[in-house]
């Protein structure tokens, strides 16, 4: 019996030591905690410049839009998959009840695809917003269309609300076929100007920062051998500079000179092998601009 | 006695002894002498080594606690946060690719809307 007391006792021990040691292990880790945060508000309050913060360039907007698009995206599949098969099913069947079924299908379906093909609108009007690159004027006239495609498309997903019938809903399917082309041509041509205009804005800001870097290192004091490499290092940058300045200005002209009806897919995919080589060369100056700094 | 033997017939058989002929005193058997020495000893390295063992176990804990919890937090503040101490020009170079990054003409960002534009009921009739 006094032997058990005794073990009994031996574990109780153990544990409070053991409960006090891992008492002690979380205030360190707590400890570590705070530390870590203190360390981090005094290093951002002093050192603002210093940190780098890996930040989504989107707007809060934008994020939310991109959300919200996916997921429209993914209603829409399901309600156009509900309504190839109710078609299906009706076509087989020529029933009163399967036409009610599919008209009802059709309503869903249209009026999901009406709701993607506008939140697109709307991401693309917003991105193109905060775009900083695009000439000012092209930028307007393209939010100017994409505002009036949403307007005709809103009064569209109206007509859809109210259609009630088979035929109906064949006059709206007319209706539709007509906005597909001038629907494309805006979304295509916002596009192409968000895609220029995000690689001029890096352009306008590596030429500031080269300016800049010029300007800082401009009264320093260093050798000959070294003064030589950086004037070399500028004209290098400044080349580099001018092949990408003349192919953005080359693709905002072909924007400039198209008609309104002209851009379509093949305009963007062209802009696209366009762009391929401007952005190469950007990077390259980025990379030249780097290595300046050091020296 | 036996009952065969008994000569008196008045006696009932309930009047008897019960067992009186068994209640014989049996031989106490002696108790085994334990070795109190060798048991004590067993004991104490019983004791013992469950005490190591749970003291590991705690200590076990206690370093997996303490492991743990700076990894986490370098864990949710690296996605926000690159302390990277950097010069101004570095920083804005550093900007200046990420938004380079963003323009990448082979980024998928912003995709046309993948849907049926020719979704009706019927054929479309030929005017």
């Amino acid at each position: 019996m006094n032997q058990r007391k005794k073990l009994f006792l031996a574990i109780i021990v153990v544990f409070l030591i053991g409960s006090g040691i891992s008492k002690v292990g979380a205030q360190d880790s707590n400890k570590d905690v705070a530390q870590v945060t203190q360390e981090e508000t005094s290093f951002s309050g002093d050192e603002k410049t210093d940190l780098i913060f890996n930040k989504s360039r989107s707007t809060q907007k934008i994020l939310d839009l991109k959300v919200l698009y996916r997921d429209q995206i993914e209603a829409y599949r399901n309600s156009d998959k509900q309504f190839n098969i109710a078609k299906t099913h009706y076509f087989n069947v020529l029933t009163l009840i399967s036409l009610e079924e599919l008209v009802g299908s059709t309503k869903l379906a249209m009026s999901d695809r009406l709701k993607v093909l506008i939140t697109y609108l709307e991401l693309l009007s917003a991105t193109l917003e905060d775009t900083t690159g695009v000439e000012l004027a092209l930028k307007e006239e393209s939010l100017k269309q994409i505002r009036a495609t949403i307007i005709a498309l809103k009064l569209h997903q109206e007509d859809i609300a109210l259609a009630k019938d088979r035929a109906t809903f064949n006059l709206l399917a007319d209706d539709f076929s007509l906005f597909v082309e001038s629907y494309e041509q805006v979304s295509y041509r916002a596009l192409s100007l968000i895609r220029i205009g995000q690689i001029q804005a890096v352009y306008d800001a590596a030429t500031i920062i080269d300016a800049d870097i010029k300007k800082s290192k401009e009264g320093e004091d260093v050798g000959a051998v070294v003064e030589s490499k950086r004037v070399r290092a500028f004209q290098e940058i400044q080349r580099n500079f001018t092949i990408t300045n003349e192919g953005l200005i080359k693709l905002n002209d072909k924007v400039i000179s198209r008609e309104a009806e002209d851009f379509g897919r093949n305009f963007y995919e062209d802009t696209l092998v366009n762009l391929e080589p401007i952005y190469i060369q950007m990077s390259k100056s980025l990379d030249h601009l780097e290595e300046l700094l050091k020296l | 006695m036996n009952k065969l033997e008994q000569t008196n017939q008045t006696d009932f058989s309930y009047e008897e002894p019960i067992f009186s002929d068994f209640n014989v005193e049996l031989p106490v058997e002696p108790k085994p002498v334990v070795p109190e020495i060798k048991n004590s000893k067993k004991k104490k390295f019983i004791i013992i080594g469950l005490a190591i063992f749970f003291l590991i176990l705690v200590l076990v804990i206690v370093i997996i606690k303490l492991k743990k919890s700076p990894v986490e937090i370098t864990k949710d503040k690296e996605s926000e946060v690159i302390t990277k101490n950097l010069g101004p020009f570095e920083e804005r170079i550093k900007n200046a690719r990420i938004d380079l990054e963003i323009a990448d003409p082979s980024n998928q960002d912003l995709t046309y809307p993948p849907v049926n534009m020719e979704l009706r009921i019927d054929q479309k009739e030929k005017r």
